[in-house]
């Protein structure tokens, strides 16, 4: 196994997440103002937002199940970390925008809260 | 991946994606896209246990910032793709600038241990390559500037 802690020349350059739900306009919308990224395209099918270096794209799936949380049947396959300077503002910002706060909470100084469409993600600070 | 704001907006820092093994997930990635472990990530060199091969780890783009994060879940069934009863929740999109590059990279990705889902690569105007993962989640290699 090579370990080198280098960055050796890419086969690829990661450009951007989609991200399966329900309702791709919504999902862009709550991503797009929490984060303050442009929406780039805004349709029933699809819709992206784009940062100052990736993006994020919404795909339409349905029907959508959204995973369990906790994840206890290894359902939620990944989520965003979203770093903050002040986690109690940024929890309500993420509220007033559509999030919910689950009870499960595994750590102490980050918040796990559910998007609009339930995909699991965290507020952490050190912004 | 990440930039600072100012505004108290949060800023996305990390992608995170779910496996059962994050050094074997980890250093797939590391190469398909060049990016290197946050200090104190890499593997041990001596014979020392991996404790956070087994847990968390973190890649870094060439700028320093955190791009991709591996966290170990006791069990992910693979998701399957297009069809089926597990969906992918997500994938991740990587781009290389030609169509001759895009030769070069699917047989780079093979050889890193991606499995070929989708050969789309005589599509005149997107060719482009579905895979997954050693985890199973899908991504895609397609050209783009």
């Amino acid at each position: 196994m090579t370990t080198s802690p280098t960055h050796e020349r890419p086969v690829a350059r990661l450009s951007m997440v989609n991200i399966d739900c329900p309702d791709p306009r919504q999902l862009a919308v709550f991503y797009g103002t929490l984060l303050g990224w442009q929406t780039t395209h805004s349709e029933d099918e699809y819709a992206m937002i784009v940062g100052d270096s990736t993006a994020i794209g919404f795909g339409r799936v349905d029907p959508f199940s959204p995973p369990s949380w906790p994840d206890e049947a290894g359902a939620k396959e990944f989520h965003l970390d979203l770093a903050v300077e002040d986690l109690a503002a940024a929890e309500q910002l993420c509220r007033d925008l559509g999030a919910t706060v689950p009870e499960h909470q595994p750590g102490e100084h980050w918040k796990v809260l559910l998007d609009p469409a339930g995909h699991p993600f965290c507020l952490s600070g050190g912004a | 991946m990440a930039t600072s704001t100012a505004s108290g907006r949060p800023h996305l820092r990390q992608v995170v994606l779910d496996c059962e093994d994050p050094r074997s997930l980890a250093e797939f990635y590391r190469q398909l896209l060049g990016l290197a472990y946050r200090a104190g990530d890499e593997a041990p060199v001596d014979h020392s246990t991996d404790d956070r091969g087994q847990d968390w780890l973190v890649l870094t783009d060439e700028a320093g910032r955190p791009s991709l994060a591996f966290q170990r879940v006791v069990s992910m069934p693979e998701p399957t793709w297009p069809e089926g009863d597990r969906p992918q929740m997500l994938h991740l999109d990587t781009t290389v600038p030609t169509v001759e590059a895009l030769t070069a990279a699917h047989q780079s990705a093979l050889s890193l241990g991606a499995r070929l889902l989708d050969d789309r690569s005589a599509d005149p105007e997107e060719p482009l390559f579905v895979y997954a993962d050693p985890a199973g989640h899908p991504f895609c290699i397609f050209v783009a500037d």
